[in-house]
């Protein structure tokens, strides 16, 4: 009876986790298939096979320029955003400092305010400043957002750190600044890395602000939902989401092999 | 001749944490080679004392002088003093060679002088060929020489060390403390050891100074640190120590004073105390293993009748409680263990006489616990 019994629980359990991984990645699967599949509709049965939609898609200078403005967008929000991250979590991982507590909760802040809300309120004060709507534009709102997550992932690296290492550079005669780049920095590596990539998809993700704030300059996602009007133009973009996906995959295969790396030198000293 | 010469002083030196005194108004020297350890149960201002030192931490007040140079406003990447971590702060994406150069950079050596001095401490370690080696190969031992190699290329004037062997275990630290010793003597560097442990400092040190909440009590060699400790307090913590209530009963014209002693009766010093007069309550202490137990009564200056309340048998020693008539507390005394299946062993309720010589006898006129 026992035996029976789980038996029983075993294939529940494997039921139900067979449909959740369904539930999670046919939507996800949907996109490659359908790029490869030789109509303008999606819908099933599929017709044949055909890489036409990414032929088109590399032709099509205007998603292109999308691309383009969304990785540059993402680059130098990753950049200012993990930037500046450093130079807030250093003093307060390092200093106790007075009121540390509510310094960080309002760093937290924008994590939960709703970016439709950021975003109109951004367009007003970017309208009202007269500041150009476009790139910059885009990179101020979403480094607002950006920078309470590189605090985040950077917090937890730096938290960690002995200070006795620090301590030990100073005293082997290395004055601050080279301590930072010699010791802190490759320690910190890992997870500079890491709030980069966060930051970095973040931003490439991001809808409202940018469709609030983009202007002449659409990134991609803005680009995507425009062209949602035009069935034809369907096809590639699901070409071009796959390829994000697959671009996507590496990433994250990456930053996690690093953060491994990094969590096995921890184990072990 | 140059061995005598102060490298190290320390005056009036204070630092605070707040509210909190972690060093209150300390002055001492410490001289050119020699092994000085800084000893005291922990917050006792220490570690404290040796990060000043390192210009880890800066005083509040008083002056520190590293051969003959005031320290005031050099930082830490400045000084002549290199330290040994605690944890051994071993720099974990380095490997050991790198470790230990990482201070050499400043020094302007080309890449082979370089090499060359890191081979040279690493074989001085008995390390060689770990060079390559990550640190998280390495044993706590292997760590410990690292962070000492690491600290020594620079050739420091003044090496210091905060607890280095703390993390060992025992057989190894043992070892680590004869090879610190061997290490010191052969690279002439003068060594501030910080330690909790007094068997350490008292094996290893040419002088103690012993430290409690942020003074220094006591500042001599081991010898003296053990035989003539200047309070109760010093006593206390070095060793172990049987503390008897006494009252001054006469001081004479020529200097001798005659003291009433619980237990012991009339006993006479040679020394007075600078507060010595007749009525005069303090302490009179001796260490357990200048008490002899012997079953008869002997010639000793010192001899009384007492019984074995219990008995401790640790191999090499044994350790007894004995009760005296007129004196409240027990006595603790210990005894090599030379031949006990044969000679005389006192036990639990053995009737026994307590020998001493006047002269282990001490006088402490401070009433501190």
């Amino acid at each position: 009876m026992i035996q029976q019994r789980g038996h029983v629980g075993r294939s529940i359990r494997l039921m139900f986790s067979s449909l959740y991984l369904l539930y999670l990645y046919i939507p996800i699967l949907i996109l490659p298939i359908f790029s490869f599949n030789d109509s303008f509709y999606i819908s099933f049965p599929l017709r044949g096979f055909t890489t036409q939609w990414y032929a088109e898609l590399v032709v099509d200078t205007s998603i292109i320029a999308a691309l383009k403005s969304s990785v540059q967008i993402a680059l130098v929000t990753a950049l200012v955003s993990t930037f500046f991250g450093v130079i807030t979590v250093r003093p307060l991982t390092r200093y106790r400092l007075r009121g540390e507590r509510s310094i960080l909760s309002m760093i937290m802040l924008p994590i939960i305010i709703p970016e439709l809300i950021l975003g109109i309120s951004l367009l007003v004060v970017v309208n009202e400043m007269g500041l150009m709507l476009g790139k910059w534009a885009v990179i101020t709102g979403h480094t607002l957002i950006c920078f309470p997550f590189a605090v985040a992932i950077l917090l937890s690296r730096f938290e960690g750190f002995d200070v006795s290492l620090e301590e030990a550079s100073l005293d082997l005669g290395e004055p601050p600044w080279q301590t930072f780049w010699r010791i802190i920095f490759p320690l910190a590596f890992p997870g500079i890395v890491a709030s980069f990539l966060l930051t970095f998809t973040i931003s490439f993700d991001e809808f409202l602000i940018a469709f609030f704030l983009s202007a002449s300059e659409p990134t991609l996602p803005v680009y995507l939902w425009g062209q949602l009007r035009f069935p034809k133009k369907l096809p590639s973009a699901l070409a071009l989401g796959s390829l994000i996906i697959a671009v996507s995959f590496v990433v994250v295969a990456f930053a996690e092999w690093l953060r491994r790396r990094q969590s096995l030198q921890k184990v072990n000293i | 001749m140059n061995e005598q010469t102060d490298l190290v002083e320390l005056r009036n030196v204070t630092k605070k944490f707040d509210n909190y005194v972690a060093i209150d108004d300390i002055s001492l020297t410490i001289r050119r080679g020699e092994f000085f350890s800084l000893l005291g149960s922990s917050g006792c201002g220490k570690s404290t004392l040796l990060r000043l030192l390192a210009g880890l931490d800066w005083p509040n007040a008083g002056k520190i002088f590293v051969d003959g140079q005031n320290m005031h406003g050099v930082p830490a990447h400045n000084r002549p003093c290199n330290m040994v971590f605690q944890s051994y702060a071993i720099f974990p994406h380095l490997n050991v060679s790198d470790n230990i150069a990482y201070g050499l950079r400043r020094f302007g050596l080309s890449k082979s002088e370089k090499r060359k001095r890191v081979e040279e401490m690493l074989f001085t370690i008995g390390l060689e060929g770990f060079g390559n080696r990550n640190p998280d190969q390495l044993s706590g031992g292997q760590a410990q020489r690292v962070a000492l190699a690491r600290a020594l290329v620079r050739q420091p004037k003044v090496l210091l060390l905060d607890e280095p062997l703390g993390a060992l275990d025992k057989t190894l630290r043992e070892q680590m403390q004869v090879e610190l010793r061997q290490l010191q003597r052969s690279v002439g560097i003068t060594f501030v050891f910080v330690t909790h442990d007094q068997e350490e400092a008292l094996s290893m040190s040419d002088r103690i100074a012993v430290m409690s909440a942020g003074r220094v009590l006591q500042i001599a060699t081991p010898v003296d640190i053990y035989e003539r400790p200047n309070c109760v307090a010093v006593a206390k913590f070095i060793g172990d120590m049987n503390f008897l209530v006494a009252i001054t009963e006469r001081v004479k014209t020529a200097g001798q004073v005659l003291v009433n002693v619980e237990g012991f009766g009339e006993i006479e010093f040679d020394e007075r105390l600078e507060s010595d007069r007749p009525g005069l309550s303090h302490h009179v202490a001796i260490r357990p293993e200048k008490l002899t137990v012997t079953n008869e009564r002997t010639d000793a200056e010192i001899c009384v009748r007492g019984t074995v309340e219990s008995s401790s048998y640790w191999g090499d020693q044994s350790q007894f409680q004995v009760s005296i008539d007129g004196c409240e507390t027990l006595l603790m005394v210990t005894a090599h263990n030379l031949d006990p299946l044969r000679s005389y062993y006192p036990v639990r309720g053995s009737q026994v006489w307590l020998s001493a010589n006047n002269s282990a006898l001490l006088r402490f006129s401070d009433s501190e616990n």
